[in-house]
């Protein structure tokens, strides 16, 4: 994490709390972004956005 | 996040939190279900970023707090489209690949199905002795 000054002191996010931040926002604009599609749309991305996903690579785990 | 009570009170957080999403649009099926696909591919893609841009803490730290939990939740994504279609066969492959991810048991879920449906209770018995013996082992690990 890049570290900020605040009145001179350096400030640094905890990355927990920066990640879930991020799920938060991310989440609110997804929706946001589905509100503006009509369902015929809608359904035509999710088949897009699926088959995107599918070709994700699994995120790297100790299993 | 290590003990079990903090990974309940997050995932509660985060039910909570896409269920106030999903009421503004719970008649629209469709926007409903893309918005969580999207809301997934935009948080992989950040992050393997951040796994890639992470220190070797930092990653040791996602691969076992982060990780599985999104691969899971790619697999359940996949899966509700497959449910969508129709297509018993993926979902059934989504929803073992959760399985293994979750508890490093391989199940096979049509298999389990099909001896719901047909009353195989020996079947039955025999995968849920492999369950038995995973929440045995977490019950003495934790000692």
């Amino acid at each position: 994490m890049e570290a900020e000054t605040q009145n001179g002191k350096e400030v640094t996010m905890n990355p927990i709390a920066d990640m879930a931040v991020n799920v938060i926002l991310s989440a609110i604009f997804a929706f946001m972004k589905a509100q503006g599609l009509s369902e015929e749309e809608a359904k035509l991305k999710l088949m897009e956005k699926v088959d995107q996903i599918e070709k994700l690579p699994p995120l790297p785990m100790d299993i | 996040m290590r003990t079990i009570r903090s990974k309940v009170v997050m995932l509660i957080l985060v039910v909570v939190i896409l269920g106030v999403m999903l009421q503004g649009c719970a008649t629209s099926k469709y926007k409903v279900m893309y918005g969580i696909a999207d809301w997934y591919y935009t948080n992989h893609v950040t992050l393997q970023a951040q796994y890639d841009a992470g220190t070797d803490t930092q990653k040791a730290w996602l691969r076992v707090n982060v990780n599985p939990y999104m691969n899971m939740m790619q697999q359940a994504v996949i899966a509700m489209r497959a449910i969508d279609v129709g297509d018993n066969v993926k979902a059934s492959a989504c929803a073992s690949e959760i399985l293994r991810i979750g508890t490093g048991i391989k199940y096979d879920v049509a298999k389990i199905v099909t001896a719901i449906k047909a009353k195989d209770y020996d079947t039955l018995f025999a995968q849920s002795l492999a369950l038995k013996s995973f929440i045995i082992q977490k019950l003495s690990e934790r000692k």
